[in-house]
């Protein structure tokens, strides 16, 4: 795929004008904007399901801030009279076994989706980066020993490895942020690790070395500012598949405990009642498909706009 | 290619260490004694003793582990705490269930998601390819469980098609299967339509056409067959994880396979069973990633040229 990249390349350069025959008004007229970031922008501002999907997320986050506001009931208000009862005026969604409004569940669990999709991406992020840009940057021994972690760890399949650190830390919020973490900081520290390597023999950054500079200062002025967009990339699209994974947990019942309110324990839960009482089990489902559909569309469109060659 | 091949097998190697390092590692960090799990409350204390030392769990850790990779290399992972089978034997047994259930979904997943992301990528922009990129993208974002929950709902409650349980009929393997390959249809699909996307505008695939070729060898003799090699790199590392994920949807059919097995062993804190289960899907996983590898390596001599350099 490379190569045809390479091929493809070529072509464009050739078909080119020479750099002699644009005059800087050409140019300008070509690029209305400067600035990559602008420029981003406005490849992301022009493509309607990505911004559909970005107003859902902002949505979605404005629900989880103000879950009590929204939330017609409080999600742990429990009434046995009304257990069980289907879609009607008071409860929009229905209740579960215990009486509880299942919207009022559903609205709080949204709080626990992102912020175990946000706080673990943050410190898969931490990780992933500090160990890639040591491994590219110093190379040798240090990228072989780093390296062979990465492999290690990518060898367990995903969810069996977020099985095994759940099964070790004990069910709960706080685990599922470090289990995830754990889980996904080799994506960051690969691709860190290759662009590190390839900034490093940039003119600049050799150019640094010359005069002096420090290995943080290298690293952390010069390399890792230049990684912020594959870094943004990365978080965005890891963010759902760290809340699917933590619906994952929940359902089998490692993840977040009751009472809680968890969309993949809510799943759980409502697999028992599913012969007579399937709304129950549907809502939650469709909340996940809605998030996870969003983060998608969207981590998708960002990567296309920001860096199209970050697509696998 | 020989060394390229040896390369990669000692990699591999290496790999497999660590992982049974992993594995031991957070097997023995588990709080909890086991012995004590397994025992009555009320067990003397030289009954304890006595089981501890019959275990092996007397000897220091670094002995316990070299015993635990010594007894891997002869596939013997110990015994279950309950059952006490051979936790070698039940693997085997299990396997062969779920080799049956990830099997039959990964040849849905292919058919399927080749074919639509084939004719996707020839219909680009036209409703059909909308339909596959849409459907592929929900496929992607929605939970497996909840898939099969919904299945089992539908085919199996309402309309009464399928079982929705055990392994007694063939019949019961469908709707599972469909469960745990829809996401995998879904993401082949999107590797396909990309992958051809790419290939069918290059000078071959026109040189081909102007020779009068007929659609039907241009698309899957010259275009498919280049496109071919992404495909398989998911194709290969998907295998690993549809074993794996095969775990949520064995739980919720109650088929008895590894990952129901898996998940039964954690409930009851059955160690050796966890260990040797976690032990046994890791390295069939870096396994089929080093088939993979060395597949892609026949296929694509680019990649063999640039090794052997």
């Amino acid at each position: 795929m490379r190569i045809n990249m390479e091929r493809n390349r070529e072509r464009i350069d050739t078909e080119q004008v020479t750099p002699e025959q644009v005059t800087p008004e050409q140019l300008t007229a070509e690029q209305p904007s400067g600035g990559f970031w602008s420029d981003s922008l406005r490849r992301l501002g022009g493509n309607h399901l990505v911004l559909t999907a970005a107003g859902i997320l902002v949505l979605l986050v404005a629900v989880a801030v103000l879950a009590p506001l929204i939330a017609p009931y409080d999600p742990a208000y429990q009434s046995l009279a009304d257990s069980l009862q289907g879609p009607s005026r008071g409860h929009l969604l229905g209740t579960d076994e215990f009486g509880r409004d299942i919207l009022s569940r559903i609205v709080y669990g949204t709080r626990i989706s992102l912020s175990v999709g946000l706080i673990s991406q943050a410190i898969a992020c931490c990780i992933g980066v500090f160990m890639g840009a040591l491994a590219g940057y110093y190379g040798g021994l240090t990228d072989t020993f780093i390296s062979r972690t990465i492999e290690i760890f990518s060898a367990f399949p995903e969810l069996l490895f977020a099985i095994g650190i759940m099964f070790v830390l004990g069910p709960g919020v706080i685990n599922v942020f470090i289990a995830l973490g754990l889980l996904s900081w080799t994506h960051y520290a690969r691709l860190i690790r290759g662009q590190v390597m390839q900034l490093r023999e940039t003119e600049y950054t050799q150019a640094c070395i010359v005069c002096g500079g420090s290995d943080a200062r290298v690293i952390l002025r010069h390399l890792l500012p230049n990684c912020f967009s594959i870094i943004i990339v990365l978080v965005t699209l890891g963010i759902p598949g760290a809340i699917l994974t933590e619906a994952s947990l929940s359902y089998i019942g490692l993840g977040v405990q009751p009472p809680t309110a968890s969309w993949g324990q809510m799943i759980s839960t409502a697999q028992q009642y599913i012969s007579f009482y399937p709304y129950y089990s549907v809502a939650p489902g469709l909340a996940i498909i809605v998030t996870v559909l969003s983060f998608n569309i969207f981590g998708d469109g960002l990567r296309d706009a920001i860096d199209p060659r970050l697509r696998r | 290619m020989a060394a390229y091949i040896f390369k990669r097998l000692a990699q591999t190697i290496i790999v497999l260490w660590g992982v049974s390092f992993v594995t031991f590692i957070l097997m023995n960090v588990v709080p909890g004694d086991p012995v004590l799990l397994m025992m009555e409350k009320r067990a003397t204390p030289e009954a304890i003793a006595r089981i501890r030392h019959e275990m092996g769990l007397d000897k220091p850790l670094y002995t316990q582990y070299f015993n635990f990779v010594k007894g891997a290399l002869r596939f013997d992972l110990g015994r279950s705490y309950f059952t006490k089978e051979a936790v070698m034997t039940a693997l085997t047994r299990r396997f062969g269930v779920t080799l049956r259930l990830a099997s039959s979904a990964y040849v849905i997943a292919l058919v399927l998601g080749i074919s639509a992301g084939v004719v996707s990528a020839l219909q680009r922009g036209r409703a059909f390819d909308s339909a596959v990129r849409g459907g592929a993208v929900i496929g992607i974002s929605a939970p497996v469980f909840w898939v099969a929950i919904i299945l089992q709902l539908i085919f199996g409650l309402r309309l009464k098609w399928f079982p929705i349980s055990g392994i007694r009929s063939p019949h019961s393997f469908v709707l599972p299967a469909v469960a745990l390959g829809i996401r995998y249809m879904a993401s082949i699909a999107r590797v396909t339509r990309t992958s051809m996307l790419e290939v069918i505008h290059q000078d071959y695939i026109r040189t081909a056409r102007s020779k009068g070729l007929g659609e039907r060898a241009v698309v899957l003799g010259h275009a498919l067959k280049n496109a071919l090699i992404p495909i398989i790199t998911l194709a290969g590392t998907e295998l690993g994880n549809l074993l794996a994920g095969s775990m949520l949807t064995e739980w919720v059919f109650a088929i008895p396979g590894i990952g129901k097995m898996m998940v039964d062993s954690i409930l009851m804190r059955d160690l050796p069973m966890l260990q040797g289960t976690v032990l046994y899907v890791a390295a069939i996983f870096v396994l089929s990633n080093l088939v993979v590898d060395i597949s892609y390596a026949f296929i694509d001599p680019r990649i063999r040229y640039s090794k052997e350099d």
